[in-house]
């Protein structure tokens, strides 16, 4: 495979990759802190200040994907000097 | 639709021939907002003008200057300053003066029975020192209040700055957010050595006190990491806010126009109020994560084999 193929799948389904997992672990924390809510309303300050900073932590790495896809981005090559250098195919 | 694939191209072919666009024009092209005015106002101020022109008053001055940026022809003083001083820190500034404002006239004259602004802020600094304490415990809560309000209502509004037409988000760059996360790793450190005094150092080296050719490389590196992650959280997360509404506004203008018919449609609208909900969450989480990091320097001996 070429490079700029590599580059060009590694940018585009980084960022989706991470976003199905973390969706993935947002949704339980939410699901578990929702239901600790239920059972016991008289917590619902201390679960929800607890779940919003495991939701953040959750949240930057995929914010660590959006970095390096913008890091990985810049070093695409311009599409038309692709194009001719591959002979238009 | 026939423009469109042609101005395609011809993005790309000034891609292609690696000629960056924006350096000869500062800002115009990065920045189509108002703060395009400081550039002009700054070449008014210092640029090089005949002695007619100078004699002339600030307003002419002001429009040759206009002219001048347009051109892209600023003068090397102009210059040196877009490049020592740039959009974000004029934003923050400008940020940072309707703070000092705004609190100014809320404490001016304080009276026993408050007044409006008086009480706005009154409630704040409850809300804020009630979360401080909730979070902190009661004593350090109250006296890292100031600081914990100070990170959270800077970086609302900073945050909250690319809302605005016309302004830019300053926490949409690196450099802002480096500055406020290295802030509060040397707030942590402060108070870590205040409460404890060397015995500080000890966490470095873990619980069982022989495995800590393991431990201290581990904690320091976590130690290193925490500001890192707190800038980046806060630049990824506001940077992707405005790019989005940004595209959107692009996309918006797109939709329609053409022929140089253009009328652009609100489609930022919904994500301008995600924008507003954002904001406060991450100026939220911001603060929130610097507390516990505070109250994870400051924990006595006693509570700390519980922490853990």
């Amino acid at each position: 495979m070429d490079y700029a193929v590599a580059l060009a799948l590694a940018v585009g389904l980084g960022v989706p990759i991470a976003v199905v997992f973390a969706s993935t672990a947002q949704g339980r924390a939410t699901v578990a802190a929702v239901e600790g809510i239920a059972r016991q309303p008289e917590a619902a300050a201390n679960i929800r200040a607890s779940l919003l900073l495991g939701l953040a932590l959750i949240e930057s790495l995929v914010i660590y994907c959006l970095l390096m896809f913008i890091l990985l981005m810049g070093r695409l090559p311009p599409i038309l000097e692709y194009v001719q250098r591959s002979g238009g195919r | 639709m026939p423009e469109l694939p042609q101005a395609h191209n011809q993005t790309q072919l000034r891609a292609a021939e690696g000629q960056p666009a924006h350096e000869e024009s500062i800002l115009a092209e990065r920045h189509p907002t108002l703060l395009n005015a400081y550039p002009i106002v700054l070449e008014a101020c210092r640029g090089r003008f005949t002695a007619e022109q100078r004699a002339t008053g600030f307003g002419r001055r002001l429009t040759i200057a206009a002219e001048r940026a347009e051109r892209g022809e600023l003068s090397p003083a102009t210059q040196a300053t877009l490049r020592w001083v740039d959009v974000n820190t004029i934003a923050s500034w400008i940020m940072m003066a309707t703070l000092v404002v705004l609190v100014r006239l809320g404490t001016r004259r304080m009276k026993a029975v408050p007044g409006r602004f008086q009480s706005i802020w009154e409630w704040t600094y409850q809300t804020l020192e009630g979360f401080a304490r909730n979070m902190m415990g009661d004593e350090l809560g109250r006296r890292s209040a100031p600081l914990l309000g100070t990170f959270f209502l800077y970086i609302l509004l900073l945050n909250l700055g690319g809302i605005i037409p016309g302004l830019v988000s300053p926490t949409a760059a690196l450099n802002t957010t480096i500055a406020l996360a290295l802030c509060c790793f040397l707030a942590v450190q402060y108070y870590g050595f205040r409460s404890q005094g060397l015995r500080y150092l000890l966490h470095f080296v873990g619980e069982p006190w022989w495995l800590f050719p393991i431990n201290v490389p581990i904690h320091v590196l976590g130690e290193l990491a925490r500001p890192l992650s707190l800038s980046v959280r806060l630049f990824g997360n506001i940077f992707g806010e405005d790019t989005v509404i940004a595209q959107l506004v692009a996309l918006g203008v797109i939709a329609i126009g053409g022929r140089g018919l253009v009328l652009p449609v609100p489609v930022q609208f919904p994500m301008l109020l995600f924008g507003i909900f954002g904001s406060f969450v991450q100026a939220l989480v911001f603060t929130m994560l610097a507390a516990s990091y505070l109250s994870g320097a400051v924990v006595t001996h006693g509570q700390e084999a519980g922490e853990h």
